[in-house]
């Protein structure tokens, strides 16, 4: 069986061997890497050019993206950013943190069937959508609006959306979390399905979800705190439950768990003693300066990284990408043996690779 | 075929072309907060049933080539609806041109789900 999967940038076909029902080996051929594209084309162009290209390449993590590699621009020029700068970041890369986990939590429930479950993820995702479209000014894109037109302020209108958001998120978690827990189709569907082990996840250096729900600390939020998360100092409130099982069911609660932590953490930064409500920032433009920059930033689907060498003119001469997904799909190979052949698209969503389309 | 054995339903059956930004739009479009069924549009996952084809957003080259291929294979030819900003070559992504006749456009990145049933309700009006 080859099944072909279409994603931006880039196709990806997988050959699959079956045997009773079940798969006995897939095999991996990328086609055209996204990232490859973004080592050759960003060369030897001025760094804050480019920053636009940054956020369209993944799916769902643009805002991650674009942070990363302004942060990296602060380092190079050695300089300090406003407080209020590194909230409002905070807050939208927590938010679209929670809009991609949505997604998945999406995806599960449409095999479920349990339509309770699924419009209350719709409504998370619809409320986080008009947020972004209130706030930025675009539906779904955050970041070049956030860093270009809205000039890194927030008017009070647009705090008390998304406090609106929040709520709304907060309420219809906690209906999932009452559907989800106990739940007997879940379970015979979910358990015992796509099983990560520990050396899976140690040699292949795989990041996220699938790391946290095996009680692993690669969270970067607290092992690489980023710019963004050093101040306001959220790391020392996430808390996870600990689970010792071993498949879809139990990473399905950990991902509900971290949408709980960013909830938690945006709720901390709008506060009334906030620097939001203040409305007033300091920027200062970067002189780049002749050296070796790298940055790493922690988006819901792993760690992505960037390093970059500097000119004397400050153009780029060198760039690296490092992007989670890559290194989440080399899991396939080894996650995906004797799962069923019926649940084999439960298999894909569960290792976050959104499939768009497959033809069989 | 004689015509009284031709297909003649009120549903209208739809095969969606999923890429990038847009497929969470369409996801939601056949759960039932919006359910399209109730204006007789149903899913199918097979090209040759299909009354209405729709290409979203962003489509690599290799893909919408496949797919033309086998639009011009086919006898009953179904209405080809286009949603986005990348497939109307105003979007984020600079996507590749669509070499099949298509009826109508639904701009938005990403369109919203009302937008697209509305567009697929307009798509019937030209059929």
């Amino acid at each position: 069986m080859k099944v072909f999967i279409n994603y931006p940038f880039g196709n990806t076909e997988l050959e699959a061997r079956i045997r009773n029902k079940k798969l006995f080996s897939v095999k991996m051929e990328e086609g055209f890497n996204s990232r490859k594209i973004l080592d050759t084309c960003l060369l030897h162009k001025e760094p804050l050019k480019f920053i636009p290209y940054l956020e369209r390449i993944e799916q769902s993590s643009h805002n991650h993206y674009a942070v990363c590699f302004c942060s990296l621009i602060e380092k190079a020029a050695g300089m300090k950013v406003d407080y209020l700068v590194q909230v409002i970041r905070t807050i939208f890369l927590e938010l679209e943190r929670v809009y991609s986990h949505t997604l998945y939590l999406n995806r599960l429930f449409s095999y479920t069937e349990n339509p309770v479950a699924i419009n209350h993820t719709i409504a998370i995702k619809d409320a986080l959508l008009s947020c972004f479209e209130e706030v930025t000014g675009h539906r779904m894109f955050g970041t070049n609006h956030v860093f270009g037109d809205m000039n890194f302020n927030i008017s009070s209108g647009n705090i008390k959306f998304i406090n609106a958001t929040i709520e709304q998120t907060t309420l219809s978690l906690n209906k999932i979390k009452k559907i989800a827990d106990n739940n007997p189709s879940m379970i015979s569907l979910f358990r015992d399905s796509v099983v990560i082990t520990e050396k899976n996840i140690l040699d292949k250096k795989i990041t996220g979800p699938f790391s946290w729900f095996k009680g692993l600390n690669q969270d970067a939020r607290s092992t690489e705190p980023h710019f963004a998360y050093a101040e306001p100092d959220v790391q020392k409130k996430l808390e996870y439950r600990k689970i010792e099982q071993n498949c879809i069911y139990s990473r399905m609660w950990r991902i509900i768990y971290d949408v709980e932590n960013s909830i938690k953490i945006v709720q901390s930064l709008l506060e009334k003693h906030s620097p939001v409500y203040q409305r007033k920032m300091v920027l200062e433009q970067p002189t780049l300066h002749k050296g070796e920059y790298s940055n790493k930033i922690e988006s819901p689907r792993g760690i992505i990284g960037m390093d970059i060498e500097v000119d004397k003119n400050g153009i780029i001469a060198k760039i690296h990408v490092d992007s989670p997904s890559d290194i989440n799909k080399k899991m396939l190979n080894d996650a995906l043996n004797g799962t069923l052949v019926d649940h084999i698209n439960l298999a894909f969503d569960s290792l976050y690779l959104s499939m768009m389309e497959i033809d069989k | 075929m004689p015509k009284f054995l031709e297909r003649k339903t009120l549903t209208k059956n739809i095969y969606f072309m999923e890429s990038s930004c847009c497929t969470p739009e369409i996801v939601d479009l056949f759960t039932p907060k919006y359910d399209p069924e109730r204006l007789g549009y149903t899913r199918t996952y097979d090209l040759k049933d299909a009354d209405i084809l729709i290409i979203s957003g962003y489509t690599p080259e290799k893909v919408l080539h496949k797919i033309e291929k086998k639009y011009k294979e086919l006898e009953h030819k179904p209405l080809v609806i286009a949603i986005g900003g990348c497939a109307i070559k105003k979007g984020p992504l600079n996507a590749p041109d669509i070499n099949i006749p298509v009826a109508v456009y639904i701009p938005g990145c990403p369109p919203r789900p009302q937008s697209i049933i509305d567009g697929l309700v307009r798509g019937l009006k030209i059929k």
